[in-house]
């Protein structure tokens, strides 16, 4: 069965706008939920932050901190990280 | 094993320095992996040749950049990696740390120690590609690499900067010719770096095993890649070596390095080629295959006194089949190389070691890289074998020529005889000066074929016990006076 070439057209717009949405969206990571002041604050340290969507993930793992995410950067700040790289560290020097 | 206050004090001093920093790093996730290779998408911002961590530490190098997805080169066991892990760009280029520590040690093209001695400390990172110097910072090739086996000291000779290959079938020689001209290096302050590449690890074990007996790894660094490690390690080790040697190089230093051998790189680069889906070109081999040599020997050069002096010497190996000088690997590095040492499996058979035809081997430096006293006696040396290989093929009419083809033939199989070598033996300038004088001269003419080598030993004893003086003379002025020649005549008339 073949597709209709229009629509096969009409489905890679689709797609191509969904693929755009999602470059727009940013993702933040934090231990717990947070509210739109503290929001509004990270959005003036990071100007990236603005006029994106900001999608919120809770993950306790982290610890504490937070863990930015938008189009295919990161933002790494979460206190697991820097335990990690605490670790490594002195596994080098051993 | 350091006391428990040393490491304290060592992580206390690391954690003072800790400087936190908001830095944003580009995130990729893997999608497929294929023996040795990794397929990742997102990393949009990634830069060729970037190096990128895995979540569970392994890391690799960027290699293909497509529009959606980029292939990345796992350094280390890429059995681990699985689908959906996240891996990280770390922004720097892939380097190797690179320092004198490095010298007498046994490491892998990532500088991690294999030799069992602990890691050496290493401030400078040296990036494993870097485009040659260009033709400003150059100069002309004119001092010889004294490789200590007559044959090539006299007929092919070897300058310091230059390249010069190496092409044999298997068992010919060709790495002997290689530890050789290592173990000649000795008093020359020649830094010399030898870069297995796919050997099997017993030949690289005996090979460090020899270098280690003569005292050679005083100031020799071995970079291997065996057959049996990644073939990512394998593609990377000629670039490693180079790039170690181009620290040096910096510094003034003379450098050689020997590549040991380039057939197994380019079946590395091949296979990760065909991973990665690149069209296959003839025998299989990438499109680029030529360039993966070129850009590697091209940054053997001699640098300009103005720019800091120095020089890089490349010896790179190649192993035909069959003797087929004429495929593809080895026309597009005989094209590169300026000059190349064939070594033939029959001269090897007939006892003629080092087993190098001097009719087809060539040297693109020649005259120039030759002290005065061996141009001397060289071109004497190459006229005789010349008028020899003409009338080889007569010599089996031995008793039905005249005179004057008998006596061609007659000097030719002296002058051969003489050019033959054992292993790990070299001479110095002086000795090779005097021993082909002695033979272009005729004094060898009367002996028997089967006295020649003895006769050689005692001349060559004679010469280090009674004539240490003019060894020292020749080796220091390295020209041959009339006074010197009738010096030699005296000595070798009176055994």
């Amino acid at each position: 069965m073949k597709i209709k070439p229009r629509l096969k057209e009409e489905i890679k717009k689709y797609l191509l706008t969904k693929q755009q949405e999602e470059r727009k969206k940013a993702t933040i990571t934090a231990a717990y939920h947070l509210n739109e002041v503290e929001i509004s604050k990270l959005k003036e340290i990071f100007p990236a932050l603005k006029g994106r969507k900001i999608i919120q993930q809770i993950d306790e793992s982290i610890i504490a901190g937070l863990i930015i995410k938008y189009e295919s950067k990161v933002v790494d700040l979460s206190l697991r990280q820097r335990l990690s790289n605490l670790e490594h560290r002195i596994n080098e020097i051993t | 094993m350091r006391s428990l206050d040393q490491y304290i004090k060592e992580i206390e001093r690391e954690l003072s320095t800790q400087k936190i920093s908001v830095r944003e790093s580009e995130i990729g996730t893997l999608v497929e992996v294929k023996d040795g290779v990794a397929i990742l998408t997102g990393l949009q911002n990634a830069f060729f040749g970037e190096i990128v961590e895995f979540e569970n530490g392994e890391s690799g190098f960027i290699i293909d950049l497509s529009e959606d997805s980029v292939g990345v080169v796992v350094l280390g066991d890429y059995l681990t990696l699985k689908a959906g892990m996240l891996a990280k760009a770390s922004g720097r280029i892939l380097s190797l740390p690179v320092g004198e520590k490095l010298i007498g040690r046994v490491v892998d093209p990532l500088s991690k120690p294999l030799d069992g001695l602990p890691k050496p400390s290493l401030n400078t990172n040296n990036p494993i590609e870097k485009i040659a110097p260009g033709v400003i910072y150059r100069k002309s090739v004119n001092v010889p690499l004294q490789t200590g086996i007559k044959t090539i000291d006299a007929m092919i000779p070897i300058g310091r900067g230059q390249r010069e290959l190496i092409i044999g079938d298997r068992v010919t020689g060709k790495t002997t010719i290689a530890i050789d001209t290592i173990i000649n290096q000795k008093n020359e302050g020649v830094i010399c770096i030898y870069c297995a590449i796919g050997q099997k690890n017993a030949n690289i074990a005996s090979v460090i095993e020899t270098l280690k007996k003569n005292k050679a790894l005083d100031y020799t660094i071995v970079v291997a890649a065996a057959a049996s490690d990644s073939v990512a390690l394998q593609y990377l080790a000629p670039y490693s070596a180079t790039a170690i040697g181009e620290y040096f190089l910096e510094k003034g230093k003379d450098v050689l390095v020997i590549y040991d051998d380039l057939t197994k790189h380019a079946w590395a680069y091949r296979q990760i080629s065909l991973v990665l889906r690149r069209p296959a070109g003839r025998e299989a081999y990438p499109g680029d295959i030529f360039y993966l040599h070129s850009r590697l020997l091209e940054r053997a050069c001699r640098i300009d006194e103005k720019y800091g002096g120095g020089s890089l010497t490349a010896l790179p190996i190649i192993e035909t089949l069959e003797g087929d000088i004429a495929g593809y690997i080895p026309t597009n590095v005989i094209s590169i190389t300026d000059g190349q040492l064939f070594l033939e499996t029959d001269l090897f058979n007939a006892d003629i070691r080092p087993a190098i035809n001097v009719g087809t081997s060539v040297s693109r430096v020649g005259g120039n890289a030759q002290t005065k006293a061996m141009k001397q006696v060289a071109s004497q040396l190459k006229l005789d074998l010349a008028q020899y290989r003409s009338l080889a093929a007569f010599s089996q009419f031995e008793s039905e020529l005249d005179e004057q083809t008998k006596k061609l033939l007659n000097r030719g199989a002296k002058v051969t005889q003489v050019l033959k070598q054992k292993k790990h033996t070299p001479y110095s300038l002086a000795e090779q000066v005097c021993i082909i004088w002695t033979a272009t001269s005729g004094y060898l003419d009367e002996l028997e074929l089967s006295d020649v080598e003895n006769f050689e030993g005692k001349l060559l004893d004679a010469l280090r016990t009674r004539k240490k003086d003019l060894l020292k003379k020749l080796n220091k002025q390295k020209t041959l006076e009339k006074t010197d020649e009738k010096e030699l005549e005296k000595l070798i008339k009176s055994l």
